[in-house]
């Protein structure tokens, strides 16, 4: 087949459709919003009929997953690291099922905190649900590795979890497609036993799950992805996992060094394989993106009397922050190359898009707080966020996705009032609909501002969950028909606007607010306005 | 052959497209490549680089070393700037000198290409060169054009690439989209004479 140029995340993508994909599911979030995209635009038209969808949360789409795969069939579910937070229940007890069909897990991590909160490495999830990951060193790797996961998955009865970095998921590479494999058929599980997880079964499965470990190691120790070069210069070894190792590969070949290097792609850690390195290096240096996780289990196995250990931990390397050629470069040879400043240029923080409609939003809403001075204003993730940094540096908070209504409600518990919640409509139906629940049952006098552009803006405008379905959703939660104002976000409007939230800041009770406008770049919905 | 290119500018150039242009082209001509970029939040208006490495042995890593970079490819002048730690001594730049309103910089022209001085530099109005071409919108087409002249690849191979982006647009598009980059070809002469003496045979 011909060569072609893919994401890594469209790699993912195109690997499980070749490996027969009955179903994909996932939540947008960047870096990994590409993965569902390319099986929207691909899937119904290559793959008979391969049933893919967005989701309104990462859990949804992960159990959606597991339902499919409970079914026999193989299934995608991709999400950003965050959202693997939003999906972890979902994603252990899967584990402890075990699958039938083969169930995969693009998880598409964040170092240098690109477009999110924190740094936070999926590996570690690995290691809590007990199940492989694997970690590709480039593009055509993360096509060839998802395919084989699909297997591994089967063979395993686990999920298995494909881990790619920005620079993964956000770089092209050349990918030669494989022949692609029929579905599997749906079948009813033989035996049903093995998706109830009351105590009784729980304890059978559990135990089942904890006798893989000596499967895993043995697998991860024999694996293709995991692999040792030897090298004639002993004087110190290089572990590197995933994206890292092409840095070192690159570092080397350039410089002619001949180091003895061991490439960790598929986890858990092949511990064998590790201490081979340990016993023939002088010193070792672990590269990894994320967290020092390797780093931490060779300073272990070397700290008796073993070599010398370099990585993060021990400022060899950024202890923060994703890796970089130059990086990796200076912690192998030792040296640190000058940093040459770029010429002084203004920087571009990102911007709501000239005429977005939370502009006016965001104006009217302010303009109500400003006779409130000992309110407090919680928004939540989303482009309404922008505004929280300089140079407009508005009142806010942004933490995790639906948190701004129930630490608002928190903080009104706790004695602050009043108290008002910036919310975008994606995610109001990803995770901030139970916490308005909350305020509805406790009767608590919180204001929700719901900014409804109708999409999910800020990943590239796919369609909200909440679209056409908002105030049914909020007066289904129990909010009084009377207390679910709905407003134009126009400058005509802004005084009654301002006027509206402030009625709704003095009732001593739940409201909502809806601000609807299309996004500016949903060009459909405008039409149809 | 070895080429590593850095391209870089602001959210709405055409940055990832132009790119991905060359990147197709190299395959087509049988080359190794990997590419990365910005996406993201980063498209808000803000700025957006990719690196481009083609090769005909393998390549390993995406993101290209400092100092290693053949050529900077500034779509914008003052976002370039940013970047020359990536460039080689011996590097060319090529950089346009012509901005759409609502990307305009924060200093002045002059200033900006100041700090390609000293360095061997084509610049290009894309602008100006895109409206003659018909295609206002395909500044970025020139500049790949420019660019097209510091790798091997042959003209050909940038039509299939092109063909295959914007052959669903209709023959007009495509013919338009042909004459960007052909014009732009044209101005990125001087740099295939310097780098196909040097790394690129």
């Amino acid at each position: 087949m011909n060569t072609v140029l893919l994401l890594g995340n469209e790699a993912v993508a195109r690997g499980a459709l070749d490996a027969g994909l009955s179903c994909a599911y996932g939540y947008p979030g960047t870096p990994a919003t590409e993965a569902i995209e390319y099986l929207l635009n691909t899937a119904t038209v290559n793959n008979d009929g391969a049933h893919c969808e967005w989701t309104a949360n990462e859990k949804s789409a992960f159990e959606a997953a597991a339902g499919a795969s409970m079914a026999g069939r193989r299934a995608l579910v991709c999400m950003k690291h965050v959202g693997v937070n939003v999906a972890a229940d979902a994603l252990v007890n899967t584990a402890v099922t075990g699958v039938r069909g083969g169930l995969v897990l693009l998880a598409a991590d964040d170092p240098s905190m690109h477009s999110s909160q924190n740094e936070q490495d999926t590996r570690y999830y690995a290691k809590l649900a007990q199940i492989p990951l694997l970690e590709p060193i480039d593009v055509q790797q993360a096509y060839a590795m998802t395919i084989e996961a699909f297997d591994m998955s089967e063979r395993m009865e686990l999920p298995v979890i494909i881990r790619l970095p920005t620079r993964i998921s956000h770089a092209r590479g050349g990918v030669v497609p494989r022949e692609s494999q029929a579905q599997n058929a749906a079948t009813r599980p033989p035996d049903p036993t093995r998706f109830i997880l009351v105590p009784f079964y729980a304890r059978k499965h559990w135990a089942r799950l904890t006798a893989k470990s000596s499967e895993l190691l043995a697998a991860s120790e024999q694996s293709p992805f995991n692999s040792y070069r030897p090298g004639t210069d002993t004087s110190l070894g290089i572990v590197a996992a995933g994206v890292a190792a092409s840095y070192v590969n690159d570092c080397l070949a350039d410089r002619d060094m001949d180091h003895p290097v061991l490439q960790i792609g598929h986890y858990p850690i092949p511990d064998r394989l590790l201490l081979e390195l340990t016993a023939t290096c002088d010193r070792l240096l672990v590269v990894e993106e994320g967290a020092p996780i390797i780093e931490t289990v060779v300073r272990h196995l070397c700290a008796n009397g073993g070599p010398e250990v370099l990585g993060r931990l021990n400022g060899s390397l950024p202890r923060n922050g994703e890796l970089t050629p130059d990086d990796v470069a200076d912690a192998v040879t030792g040296t640190r190359q000058p940093r040459p400043l770029p010429p002084a240029v203004p920087g571009r923080p990102p911007t709501l898009c000239k005429g977005c409609p939370h502009i006016r939003s965001l104006a009217f809403v302010q303009k109500a707080m400003l006779g409130f001075p000992n309110g407090q204003v919680f928004s939540d993730i989303g482009c309404y966020a922008l505004p929280l940094i300089p140079p407009e540096s508005q009142p806010g908070t942004c933490i995790n996705m639906g948190a701004s209504i129930s630490m608002a409600k928190g903080c009104r518990d706790a004695g602050i009032q009043p108290v008002l919640a910036i919310i975008g409509d994606s995610t109001f139906t990803h995770s901030g609909m139970p916490p308005l629940l909350d305020i509805v049952c406790a009767n608590a006098a919180v204001t929700v501002v719901i900014l409804d552009n109708g999409t999910v803006a800020m990943t590239g405008g796919q369609v909200s969950s909440s679209r056409n379905r908002l105030e049914a959703i909020c007066g289904g939660l129990g909010v009084s028909p009377a207390h679910i104002r709905v407003v134009q976000p126009s400058e005509a409007a802004h005084a009654a606007n301002v006027a509206i939230v402030t009625e709704e800041l003095m009732f001593d009770g739940p409201s909502v607010v809806i601000s609807r406008d299309p996004c500016i770049h949903d060009v459909p919905a405008k039409g149809a306005q | 052959m070895k080429l590593d290119m850095v391209i870089a500018g602001v959210g709405g150039q055409g940055i990832l497209s132009t790119g991905s242009i060359l990147a197709v082209a190299a395959i087509e001509h049988g080359l190794n490549v990997k590419t990365v970029e910005t996406r993201g939040m980063a498209q808000r208006g803000g700025r957006v680089y990719m690196h481009v490495r083609i090769s005909d042995i393998p390549v390993h890593s995406a993101l290209i070393p400092m100092g290693h970079a053949h050529c900077l490819l500034a779509m914008h002048p003052e976002e370039g700037g940013t970047h020359l730690l990536y460039l080689r001594g011996d590097g060319c730049v090529i950089v346009n000198t012509e901005l759409p309103p609502d990307m305009m910089h924060h200093g002045d022209l002059a200033a900006a290409l100041a700090h390609y001085n000293g360095m061997a530099r084509t610049e290009v109005p894309a602008m100006t060169h895109a409206r003659a071409s018909g295609s206002p919108r395909s500044a970025n087409l020139v500049m790949l054009g420019a660019a097209s002249r510091t790798t091997s690849i042959p003209s050909a191979c940038f039509e299939i690439a092109l063909q295959q982006r914007f052959g669903a647009k209709g023959d007009a598009v495509l013919a338009s989209c042909y004459k960007a980059f052909h014009t732009g070809r044209e101005l990125g002469a001087p740099q295939a004479k310097r780098l196909n003496g040097g790394d690129l045979t």
